[in-house]
């Protein structure tokens, strides 16, 4: 790898690797299963974008026509696409505003966990000795702690609300982030142009963002593309266990969790949210997948 | 060898304590005063700082750190607000059935992960292979409580081959559908990274030497290339430990198990935080133990991996 940058006119030389930067967007868009990954994505990030006016019906509102005579949800029929949830609301509606909700915890929650991942990472690893360490070990903890279990008694404590969730996701998060980012650092950072800027007089700080940070950009891209995919099914799990996000804001978990108990009598209440949580999560798995091979970067789920 | 198992329990115990103080840190910053907890919201001032001196909420943290190991050396979580019993008796009482689910749940992925996994490796690019391929993205895309309602409707009432939920009296057939929960994602990926090093393997030399003699293939798979091609699995599970224990919980409350996830969720309702941290504290000591399983099991599969 170090040969490369042997020469003295290469050794200021960023490694980059033109014929693949060239051609990763043909890559991206010749795998099919990305592109159906990146199709579902489009589409749940327009519902979120336009759910007030492809809505149907108003998200909160209990209409009186929304319950059959015995007080039971309606089944799906011409009126309610979808069917209606128990309380009579349109559980079409429901759901296309709950995609704003998940949308919004997943990309800030995930977006907060590969920062703070992508800081202990950097920083760990570039100046290892007692601070890496230290760095690492608590990181190593964390990962110890399960994500889910955790999220749940953080949740509980500090009181449920959209922006708590989304911050708890994080703290649990951040871990697979810095540690894939950590051992990146120390590999890049053993090399000879980080070793010629820094006899260069180049300051620490211009080093880790001119010249470290550029070459983790492609890793924090697939990072922010797959992590969503967790952040939003940990936002639905804790939702459905009544810890994350509260009604009468539409989430996809919430509702399952409200309607759980009328699985067998109105079981569209659980199978459309949980579709929508399924298309979701596969959509940012395809397509993150997809561009981690296209852009020839590694690091798993 | 030896020194490699003493040094993997020196980090994982160093891992334990770790976790206890993490968990001690988050007790203390609860914005709920434990004593006020206890006496109730009628009870006086002095009543509650009484209490307080019982608990020794009154002391420096730093000897409240000290009291917290030595009670939990002995087994000792604290009491619960709530219910007015040891945490540890709880837990206890809880734990069998969370046991149970994990067991039963790592049973189902092998048991389907790994002849799909053999299936798609042998067949590689046909319509199984793709669509296995499809079934793994879909397993690790949905989270697992929404398999439990999906199977619970499909195996439970349209079908009633199992009971809908419950504990009975606690035999195996409570445990199917509930272990198909847990497992289905695992199931899924685990066939994958199985196909995925079966392919390396059967690639290697010693295999085509093993082809070169005339072995059968059926022999070629499971006697010989099976074994390397299953270490990469073995990790994984015992790295995804963390990831399915928070399924395994959720789990629980789909199924109303009355397990460490009941346990939780119960004392949620009334923030009952002693017995929330026990419930924390114990799932991850499970996850850094099945860690550590892991660890000492690749080594007896393997034993051309030198440690030191």
């Amino acid at each position: 790898m170090s040969d490369r940058f042997e020469t003295h006119s290469e050794v200021f030389a960023e490694p980059t690797a033109p014929r693949a930067r060239r051609r990763w967007w043909q890559r991206l868009t010749a795998d099919r299963t990305g592109m159906l990954g990146f199709a579902l994505v489009v589409i749940v990030v327009l519902a979120a974008l336009f759910a007030p006016f492809i809505t149907p019906h108003d998200p909160n509102q209990q209409y009186a026509n929304g319950l059959s005579e015995y007080g039971m949800p309606r089944a799906p029929d011409g009126t309610y696409l979808l069917g209606t949830d128990l309380l009579g609301r349109d559980l079409l509606s429901r759901i296309l505003f709950g995609a704003r909700v998940s949308l919004l915890i997943g990309l800030v929650a995930n977006g907060v966990a590969v920062v703070i991942g992508a800081a202990v990472g950097v920083i760990a690893g570039y100046f290892r000795g007692w601070l890496g360490t230290v760095l690492m070990r608590f990181t190593d903890v964390m990962t110890a702690f399960p994500a889910l279990v955790l999220a749940i008694a953080l949740a509980a404590i500090l009181r449920p609300s959209l922006w708590i969730v989304a911050l708890v996701i994080a703290m649990v998060n951040w871990v697979y982030v810095a540690r894939a980012i950590y051992a990146q650092v120390l590999a890049i950072r053993e090399q000879q142009y980080i070793e010629a800027t820094t006899a260069l007089g180049v300051p620490t700080f211009g080093v880790l963002v001119r010249h470290i940070l550029p070459q983790l950009t492609l890793s924090l891209l697939v990072f922010a593309t797959l992590g969503i995919s967790t952040s939003v099914l940990l936002e639905a799990s804790l939702s459905y266990l009544g810890v994350g996000v509260q009604p009468p804001t539409p989430s996809w978990g919430g509702i399952i969790n409200t309607s759980q108990s009328y699985l067998t009598t109105a079981p569209w209440l659980v199978i459309f949210p949980g579709l929508a949580i399924i298309l979701t999560s596969i959509g940012f798995n395809l397509f993150g997948e997809a561009l981690r091979d296209a852009l020839d970067v590694g690091g798993r789920r | 060898m030896t020194s490699y198992v003493l040094r993997r329990l020196v980090q994982g115990l160093g891992a334990i304590l770790g976790v206890i103080t993490v968990t001690f840190i988050l007790t203390y910053i609860v914005p709920v005063n434990p004593a006020q907890m206890i006496a109730g919201p009628s009870a006086t001032p002095d009543v509650v700082a009484s209490i307080g001196h019982q608990l020794g909420l009154d002391q420096p943290l730093p000897v409240r750190y000290v009291h917290y190991l030595w009670n939990l050396v002995h087994f000792d979580l604290g009491r619960s607000y709530a219910q007015r019993t040891q945490v540890s008796a709880l837990v206890a009482s809880h734990l069998p059935i969370t046991l149970k689910l994990m067991l039963t749940g790592i049973a189902c992925e092998l048991l389907l992960g790994i002849p799909i996994g053999i299936l798609s490796s042998v067949a590689q690019g046909s319509w199984w292979d793709r669509g296995f391929t499809l079934f793994a993205f879909v397993g690790v895309s949905t989270p697992q409580f929404v398999v439990g309602l999906i199977l619970l409707y499909l195996f439970g009432y349209l079908v009633p081959w199992f009971p809908l939920g419950g504990y009975g009296n606690g035999d195996l057939n409570h445990y199917v559908l509930p272990a198909l929960s847990v497992g289905f994602a695992g199931a899924g990926w685990y066939a994958r990274v199985l196909r995925s090093s079966l392919v390396d393997v059967l690639r290697q030399d010693y295999l085509r030497t093993a082809r070169a003699k005339g072995v059968r293939p059926r022999a070629q798979v499971f006697r010989h290339a099976l074994r390397n091609a299953m270490l990469p699995v073995i990790a994984l599970v015992g790295l995804d430990l963390g990831v399915f224990m928070g399924g395994v919980i959720v789990v629980e409350q789909v199924f109303a198990l009355p397990g460490l996830g009941q346990m939780m969720w119960q004392a949620i309702q009334v923030l009952d935080i002693p017995v929330i941290m026990g419930g924390v504290l114990m799932t991850s000591i499970f996850v850094v133990v099945g860690n550590l399983v892991a660890d000492m099991i690749y080594p007896l599969l393997d034993p051309r991996i030198q440690y030191h």
